[in-house]
């Protein structure tokens, strides 16, 4: 299927989501992020790359419960589904081919 | 940080994300935005925070996230459009009623509009049918600008203009060939009395593009006795025969060649002809005239056409400062002449015009009639559909509660009366095309039709339908949103009250209108049948005019005239040159005592004429003057009001020279010689028994008319078998002079049952709207036993008032205008104050019915339906 490959931001977003389980969501992603990597991403990016991760079936979304904190406001939770995970591993695997292949960059 | 008093976002930033992010993913982001806050407050400044927030929030501002809230809603709109559609058919089909009158109304106001834009359209479309009628100017005197001016001048002056003015490419002279009102037109057996026989130089054809269908342009007048004729006329004379080459006689006497045919000349033109001739032949055919000399003599319409880039205003110039030597060293003063353009012809009315200009205010009033027509039928539209919303109030309410946008409900009642005004569109363009233009045309004398490939009207049609259904459409969901349909599910429905004053306006407006024309035209109306019953101090019941219209028939007019005297129905036969209105010859007179000479009316009659009319001699033996075979002056009282005599007879008085020696042989009493817009004038009967005279004044007896009138034409067609008996009834032609009013009266009488109608129309909507407002009202007052008389006056009050604040407007303005307009008869009907009450009592009453019928409507209603809501 045409499309069904993930960009370097949408499988670091996906690995993220994965890592933080049930405590995935949008600020929480992007503070991870900037842990992990270091990289500064915005709020707005991360968000967008869900969304369409979402459209192509990759994560779902639940509605959290609502927090003191936000005010009020319920928290959006995403998680890999099925094709998602499988993705992220296929992905891996194709990676881990052409690494096994080129070992004398593995120093 | 204190979480239990946490320093908000901004919030100019929250509205901004609230207004552009879709609704299902708002929650999750602006918590997220909220948490970031918060973590930066821990980390920055206050300030620093806050600029964050707003610039991550405007971050949010990008395709990926507006792209979903504009997919989500237009999905869903391409399905409701097809909805709205539906239900909307379904709803006007379910109130065949209400349809039919909002129909009916907006195509009436719909058709007023088309038909004054067609009217404007084809009065500005008079004289452009030549190709160069931006240069064609026509040789005028006096002052044409302002209607006082003459608009013929003399035959020699064109050709000697364009020797000395190189702007001048061309002239063309034109007028009749006859003096008289008719000329007959023979071709072989066939004769026929023409009055509209003309001539014209060659160049004529060309400076009006003159469409020929037969001949070439510019050769078919090239010979003296060559004639062209209109296509009907082709056809009159020599029905399916080719015209080409065929000979015709004119007055008896003169042969002309047929060389072309032309098409009919439209309306929308300010000449008119069916035969054309050569003006080279002026002197054969008009005694005492010349093409070169007569300066004085203005008796011909002169076209100039100019080159394209010369100036109107330096022509005339150049024709005021030219001196013109006209033989044996006398010059031609030139200095009154002027010019006016051809545009200009069909605007102003001038003395010597063959048709009546066009007073442009007409259009002011009728655009003004027309626009309030449709503004009246427009509001009765939005207020019939308000009327009847009620009905929608609980589809509405479910649409809200399932989640339509006001923008959507909107929109559907926008499609709703674009649907209505469509349909309205069509069957006012039938009502046009079938009813209006024909009776229009036949009233105005004119020839508008709907021309589709005009742009400007599909410009006007789409623009009247855009207007329609968008403001009605817009005002009535307005209406319907701000009665908040949602409320009626909660069983708590209440129509909104807003706009009662504006309402009121409307229906004032409504009926001032209604009730000014009704006024008017009853009063034109009164004014028309007071001139018809005027005593004129003649007889015009049962006096006829033959017409002798050759000179062969007017030499024999004696003989013809003692023949018809035999015939015993016949009571008086005279020669005469009276037409009644028609322009009289006007001379200077003299007499006892006066040593300058006086301007008077003059009519040159036989003896005979004042029996035939039924003149009454005040002064003076009836007997002895029809015996005399002199020349004899009668005059009227008026005149010797004038001069000051007690008495007139045997007084000298000469309307011929000063010194004439004729005597006043009687005085009549006034009569009117013209028409009744004119006060009787001095007036001078000049009795000639020996004359020829171009029409034959005929008493007759009323009983067996018939009969009477073809004995009379046995006995014309035994002096003369080859010649045409033709006759016009006085009271006719004396109705031809208020063929205006007759126009005027009839315009205003359907502008009248039109506006009747619409006020109806309105008032019935708006009881309807009310009832529909009082329901529960009248319910409760029902249940507490309120008879249905105080129903009545419960439900007409309020427009009983608006009523009486209207005829307090529309009376004095009725008052003021008819005034003005009466001011143009000598001889007017006063305003009478019963017309005034009882129109105003008569609308009353109907204003009084429509709301009876309503009321026991009304009772019909069982008052537990009405409240069984609450």
């Amino acid at each position: 299927m045409k499309g069904n490959y993930l960009g370097e931001f949408e499988e670091l977003v996906m690995l993220t989501c994965a890592l933080l389980k049930d405590e995935a969501y949008g600020i929480n992603i992007v503070e991870q992020i900037n842990e992990k990597t270091g990289r500064k991403v915005n709020l707005s990016a991360v968000h967008v790359t869900l969304y369409r991760l979402e459209d192509k079936g990759m994560v779902c979304s639940v509605m959290g419960g609502a927090t003191a904190q936000r005010g009020g406001r319920r928290k959006r939770i995403f998680q890999l589904t099925n094709l998602g995970i499988n993705l992220l591993k296929e992905a891996k695997a194709n990676r881990e081919s052409f690494w096994t292949l080129i070992p004398e960059l593995k120093t | 940080m204190d979480h239990n008093n946490p320093i908000s976002p901004p919030k100019l930033a929250l509205k901004l994300i609230e207004w552009f992010c879709p609704d299902r993913l708002q929650e999750a982001i602006i918590g997220d935005l909220c948490e970031q806050y918060e973590i930066n407050l821990d980390r920055h400044s206050k300030t620093w925070s806050k600029i964050l927030f707003t610039y991550n929030v405007i971050r949010f501002f990008r395709y990926g996230i507006l792209s979903r809230k504009a997919k989500r809603q237009h999905s869903n709109s391409t399905a409701m459009f097809k909805n709205y559609f539906k239900t909307s058919i379904r709803n006007l089909v379910k109130q065949k009623f209400y349809l039919l009158l909002n129909v009916l109304g907006l195509s009436i106001g719909i058709s007023a509009f088309l038909i004054c834009y067609l009217h404007l359209g084809y009065e500005l479309s008079y004289d452009k049918q030549s190709e160069h009628s931006d240069n064609i100017y026509r040789l005028v005197t006096g002052d044409v600008n302002s209607g006082n001016g003459w608009v013929k001048v003399s035959a020699p002056m064109a050709p000697k203009l364009m020797e000395v003015i190189p702007e001048i490419e061309r002239f063309a002279r034109f007028e009749s060939v006859t003096y008289n009102p008719y000329i007959t037109v023979a071709y072989e057996d066939v004769i026929f009395s023409e009055n509209k026989f003309y001539m014209a130089d060659p160049a004529f054809l060309d400076m009006f593009s003159l469409p020929l269908v037969r001949g070439q342009r510019n050769t078919v007048l090239s010979d003296l006795n060559s004639v062209i004729i209109s296509e009907s006329m082709a056809e009159k004379y020599f029905g399916y025969q080719d015209p080409m080459g065929k000979k015709i006689r004119i007055d008896d006497k003169m042969d002309f060649i047929v060389t072309g045919v032309f098409s009919d000349i439209p309306i929308n033109t300010h000449y008119d002809f069916d035969f054309l001739i050569s003006f080279e032949n002026l002197e054969r055919v008009l005694p005492n005239t010349s093409l070169t000399a007569n300066w004085g003599q203005f008796n011909y319409f002169t076209y100039l056409q100019l080159s394209e880039q010369s100036e109107a205003e330096q022509v005339v110039k150049k024709i005021q400062s030219t001196e013109l030597n006209i033989g044996s060293n006398r010059t031609f003063d030139l200095a009154n002449i002027n010019i006016q353009a051809l545009a200009d012809v069909h605007f102003v009315e001038n003395q010597g015009n063959i048709k009546p200009a066009y007073d442009f205010n007409y259009i002011y009033i009728y655009s003004a009639i027309a626009i309030g027509i449709l503004f009246i039928s427009f509001i009765n539209f939005v207020n019939l559909t308000i009327a009847n919303s009620s009905k929608r109030l609980k589809e509405v309410g479910i649409r809200q509660v399932v989640g339509a946008l006001k923008a959507q409900l909107i929109i559907q009642f926008i499609i709703e009366s674009l649907i209505v005004a469509l349909f309205s569109v069509l069957v006012a363009l039938a009502f046009c095309q079938f009813v209006f233009i024909p009776s229009i045309n036949d009233l105005l004398n004119s020839q508008i039709s709907f021309d589709f490939a005009d742009p400007l009207l599909s410009v006007v049609i789409t623009g009247l339908l855009l207007i329609i259904s968008l403001s009605a459409g817009g005002y009535v969901a307005y209406f319907i949103i701000t009665s908040k349909p949602v409320n009626i599910l909660k069983g708590s429905a209440q129509s909104g009250k807003k706009g009662g004053l504006f309402k009121n306006i409307l229906l004032g407006l409504q009926l001032t209108i209604s009730t000014t024309l009704i006024l008017s035209s009853l009063f034109i109306y009164q004014q028309l049948n007071f001139m018809n019953g005027k005593d004129l101090g003649f007889e015009k019941e049962g006096v006829l005019n033959v017409f002798l219209n050759n000179e062969t028939m007017q030499q024999k007019g004696d003989v013809i005239a003692a023949r018809l005297e035999q015939i015993s129905g016949v009571t008086a036969v005279s020669g005469s040159d009276f037409v009644p209105g028609s322009p009289n010859w006007n001379n200077q007179v003299w007499w006892e005592g006066q040593e300058e000479a006086v301007t008077m009316p003059l009519i040159t009659v036989h003896p005979k004429f004042i029996q035939t009319m039924g003149l009454e001699l005040v002064e003076g033996n009836l007997d002895q003057i029809e015996e005399s075979k002199k020349t004899q002056i009668v005059l009227n009282q008026k005149a010797l009001e004038y001069i000051g005599w007690n008495s007139g007879l045997g007084k000298a008085f000469s309307p011929f020279g000063k010194s004439s020696g004729l005597r006043v042989d009687g005085v009549v009493k006034d009569y009117n010689f013209k028409s009744l817009h004119f006060e009787i004038e001095p007036c001078v009967l000049v009795l000639r028994s020996e004359k020829n005279y171009n029409q034959l004044s005929i008493k007759v007896q009323s009983s067996n008319l018939r009969a009477t009138v073809d004995e009379m034409e046995a006995g014309f067609k035994e002096i003369i078998p080859d010649m045409p008996f033709e006759f016009t009834f006085v009271d006719d032609s004396l109705a031809q002079l208020y063929a205006s009013e007759q126009r005027t009266s009839k315009i205003v009488a359907t502008l009248t049952i039109v506006a009747i109608l619409l006020a109806s129309l309105g008032l019935y909507a708006l009881l309807s709207f009310t009832l529909k407002e009082k329901t529960r009202e009248l319910a409760i007052r029902k249940v507490l036993g309120v008879k249905s008389k105080q129903i009545l006056w419960l439900l007409t009050r309020n427009y009983i008032t608006v009523f009486a604040v209207a005829s307090v407007i529309a009376v004095p303005l009725t008052y003021s205008m008819m005034n003005n307009w009466l001011d143009n008869f000598g001889y007017r009907i006063d305003l009478s104050p019963t017309t005034f009450i009882i129109t105003i009592s008569g609308i009353l009453i109907l204003i009084s019915s429509i709301a009876l019928i309503k009321t026991i409507h009304s009772g019909k209603i069982n008052p537990t339906d009405a409240l069984r809501h609450d």
